[in-house]
Formats: C-alpha cells, sequence, structure tokens
C-alpha cells in the first residue's frame, strides 16, 4: 500500500560516512509501509487509512520479492523527525515480546502519532 | 519549494581540531536516554550548524558533525563509534548483507544520473561483491535530531535516534524509527528535495 504522500517510516540501521572525500553523512534504512483499514467502523471498505478505532496507521515492514527487507541508503539530512513504531498485539500478545526485540519480533506495528506533540503536530500538519 | 541544506565541505577530515568546532567532548552526556535534557540551556543545533558551514577553515574537521535543514538539525559525535571499519565487516556487524550493492546503487544514482530523489525501495541493480570507490566507514551509534516547531518554544530538545549493532543489552541491535522524506513530499515550508550529490566523480 502506497506509503504517506513525500514521506516514509523507516528504520534507521546504520549512520555512516564513506572514508571517502564527500561531505554527506548517510543511513541505511528500511522502509515500513501500512496495512490498509477499514475506512469506518464496521465497513468492508479498506484504505490507506489509520485503524477506525484507536486513530493509528498500522504498518508493517516492506520487502523485496525475495522476502528480504527492503531497505536503501538515503542522505541522513532526509530525516525529518522521530516517529514512534509500536507493535500491535492483535487479539494475544506473543509473550516473547520485549521492549527490546519488539521491532524484530512482530509483523504490525502501530505508528503511535501521539508519542509526542511534535510528531502530531508534524503529521497533522502534513495531512499524514 | 527546495530545502536548502546547509553543510558544505570540500575535502576529508583534516587533522586535529579547531576549537570552535570541537570542544574537547562528545556533547551525548547531556541527556537522559528519553533525550528530554534540563530543560534550561537548550542547545541550538540549527545555529551551530550554520555557524560551522559558514566558517569553513583548513582545519575544520569534515564532515561536518552538525548539519541541518530547514526542519531538522543533526548533530553526530565528533568521534565515529567505529571510526575505520571495512565495508564489509560493517555489512556484517549490522547484519545488513545487501550494505555493499545498496551503496553501489547510491553512489551510481547519485553520480551517473544526478539524481536529487533518494527513496527507499528502489530496485537493488548493484551486484554482491559490487567495486567501491573506497574501502572503508566511519560509523556512529546514534544522532541527535533537533526539530523546528511552530509554537513559540521554536525548536524541540535534541532527541537521541540510535542505529546501534547487537550488544548483551541489545540482542537485536537497537534501531530507531523516523519519519523520512522521499524527496516527494509536497506544499512549501517543510522542505523538499536536498540537492546533495557526491561531487567527486570516480575516476
Amino acid at each position: 500500500m502506497t506509503p504517506f504522500q513525500g514521506y516514509d517510516i523507516a528504520q534507521i540501521r546504520l549512520i555512516f560516512h564513506p572514508v571517502w572525500p564527500t561531505d554527506i553523512n548517510l543511513v541505511y534504512a528500511e522502509r515500513f509501509e501500512i496495512v490498509p483499514q477499514a475506512v469506518s467502523c464496521g465497513s468492508a471498505l479498506r484504505g490507506a487509512c489509520p485503524d477506525p478505532v484507536t486513530g493509528l496507521y498500522v504498518m508493517k515492514r516492506s520487502t523485496r520479492a525475495n522476502g528480504s527487507r527492503l531497505g536503501d541508503i538515503i542522505p541522513l539530512l532526509q530525516a525529518r523527525i522521530p516517529a514512534s513504531v509500536v507493535p500491535w498485539y492483535g487479539v494475544r500478545a506473543d509473550p516473547k515480546l520485549t521492549s527490546r526485540n519488539s521491532l524484530e519480533y512482530s509483523t504490525e506495528f502501530h505508528l503511535n502519532s501521539f508519542f509526542d506533540k511534535e510528531l502530531y503536530y508534524f503529521m497533522s500538519q502534513n495531512n499524514l | 519549494m527546495h530545502s536548502q541544506s546547509v553543510g558544505t565541505n570540500l575535502e576529508d577530515e583534516a587533522p586535529d581540531s579547531d576549537t570552535n568546532v570541537y570542544r574537547g567532548e562528545d556533547e551525548d552526556e547531556d541527556e537522559n536516554v528519553f533525550g528530554y535534557p534540563d530543560s534550561s540551556s537548550q542547545p541550538n543545533l540549527f545555529a551551530r550548524a550554520i555557524q560551522l558551514a559558514t566558517h569553513i577553515s583548513p582545519s575544520t574537521p569534515l564532515p561536518l558533525r552538525t548539519q541541518c535543514t530547514d526542519t531538522t538539525a543533526f548533530q553526530l559525535n565528533f568521534h565515529p563509534s567505529i571510526p575505520f571499519m571495512t565495508v564489509d565487516e560493517v555489512a556484517s556487524t549490522f547484519k545488513l548483507p545487501d550494505l555493499r550493492p545498496a551503496i553501489a546503487d547510491y553512489i551510481r544514482r547519485a553520480q551517473d544520473l544526478h539524481s536529487p530523489i533518494f527513496k527507499i525501495g528502489q530496485r537493488r541493480s548493484s551486484p554482491l561483491g559490487a567495486e567501491l570507490a573506497f574501502t572503508h566507514l566511519r560509523v556512529w551509534y546514534s544522532v541527535r535530531m533537533q526539530m523546528r516547531t511552530s509554537d513559540v518554544e521554536g525548536m524541540t530538545d535534541p532527541q537521541r535516534v540510535c542505529a546501534a549493532p547487537p550488544s548483551d543489552d541489545w540482542p537485536f541491535g537497537r534501531y530507531d524509527t523516523v519519519l523520512i522524506s522521499n524527496g516527494t513530499e509536497p506544499g512549501p515550508g517543510l522542505g523538499g528535495m536536498i540537492y546533495l550529490l557526491f561531487y567527486h566523480q570516480v575516476s
């Protein structure tokens, strides 16, 4: 499903600079994508909208055709704001999950746009 | 509308330091793990980035550790967490098997296509063993990000964003998430494409 207009939610996997004459600091970042949700409570119609119950987007990791996670090199300066991504437990939380492994073990996540006011404002102002 | 990014320099790391730039310590101890420092003295990374970029001297350590765009300022520690490691060792440490082809694809797009848009999810066209013009990377385990706000405070407190490899405490590594431009955001004010290219041609 199409990501946000103009932005991606991404996990930063590496912050680096080549030992080479360049002034660009780079990151290797892996993208998440939106899992379509019902457009309203009880509706069968699904779209790239937040979960109507929580008001939060449901995300999953984007993958390549071979199943590997979708990552690329991007200039660090393209990052805009930290964004909290938390596991979406579904019906029952996996008891293995802890704060230190949940991004690895979970398959679906909430983009927690209420995490702090900066992220909330940023998303509101950009109609995300 | 395109955001101007501040922070330009022409050569690689100069030896030793300009005291203006490197104040003898890495500035990562002034906040707790949640990124909320004591509010009595809020740092202004934007001002620092602009000051650095406009006062580059032959002794300025490059790349600049503090840089900013319209919306966001970034600060890396003066000392990288890993100052010198081969690309393949970094790939193994961070469990990124396609790091080398990903870098090769990035450079090809930046140089050959002169593309200003970098976006996650491009086709991987370089092979696993792709040749690069350099052999080593310097790596930071975190970056501090400070955002401009529309309220009276003007800017947020800097927040630490981590990208640290597996350790005893974090067996899967600690990799934080961000909202990142993919070069196509609409509207003015929040910054569009960033024109930053590798300027060295591979000869």
